[in-house]
């Protein structure tokens, strides 16, 4: 994990972004984007080890393969309107980060419906 | 690739900045808001395909077909 890199990016971006506001230009968001993305891309291969590691726990503990695949994608959802909330945030369009914030709850909710119907069914073959 | 895209946008931010000022100086403000404009698409083209690799592997991770 290059923990190191992923903070020498961030200051980076935060340097660049902080200059480019001081100079009144609009291309300061761009400079924020960059950085996320970059910190992403650098964090992208060991997120990939993680979840790769986390599926073989979840097959041999017997736990059914979509409900695992449902919260992967739960996770995937969630952190992309979060990126982008924050996003409109730093450039100061709240109200869009909080409409983008609705959108997705009621993602993840439409994708929670499965495996609500998942649980269901566990609880009731037990009883 | 990674750290030099923040240095691209940080150079031609600052230039264009700095072109927008002179021609403002010079009472060609049409020509300054033009200049802003085209370093607006030019790291608007750098910047979009870097988030859509991004994206495509966050999708592909996540599996969110």
């Amino acid at each position: 994990m290059q923990i190191v890199k992923v903070i020498g990016v961030g200051l980076i971006g935060a340097l660049v972004a902080g200059l480019l506001r001081q100079e009144k230009s609009e291309l300061y968001i761009f400079a924020i984007i960059a950085g996320g993305a970059l910190i992403l891309i650098v964090i992208l291969s060991s997120l990939t080890e993680v979840i790769a590691q986390f599926g073989m726990l979840v097959g041999r503990s017997g736990i059914d393969e979509s409900l695992f695949a449902g919260v992967l994608k739960i996770i995937g959802v969630g952190y992309i309107t979060e990126y982008a909330s924050a996003l409109c945030n730093d450039y100061g369009v709240s109200s869009i980060a909080n409409k983008m914030q609705l959108a997705g709850k009621v993602a993840i909710f439409f994708m929670t419906l499965p495996v609500l119907a998942n649980l269901v069914e566990v609880i009731s073959s037990m009883l | 690739m990674d750290i030099s895209v923040l240095f691209k946008i940080a150079g031609i931010g600052l230039l264009a900045a700095i072109i927008n000022t002179i021609l403002r100086k010079s009472d060609k403000e049409e020509i300054a808001t033009i200049t802003t404009l085209a370093s607006l698409v030019i790291v608007l083209v750098i910047v979009l395909d870097m988030i859509a690799s991004l994206f495509d592997s966050i999708k592909s991770i996540f599996s969110l077909y």
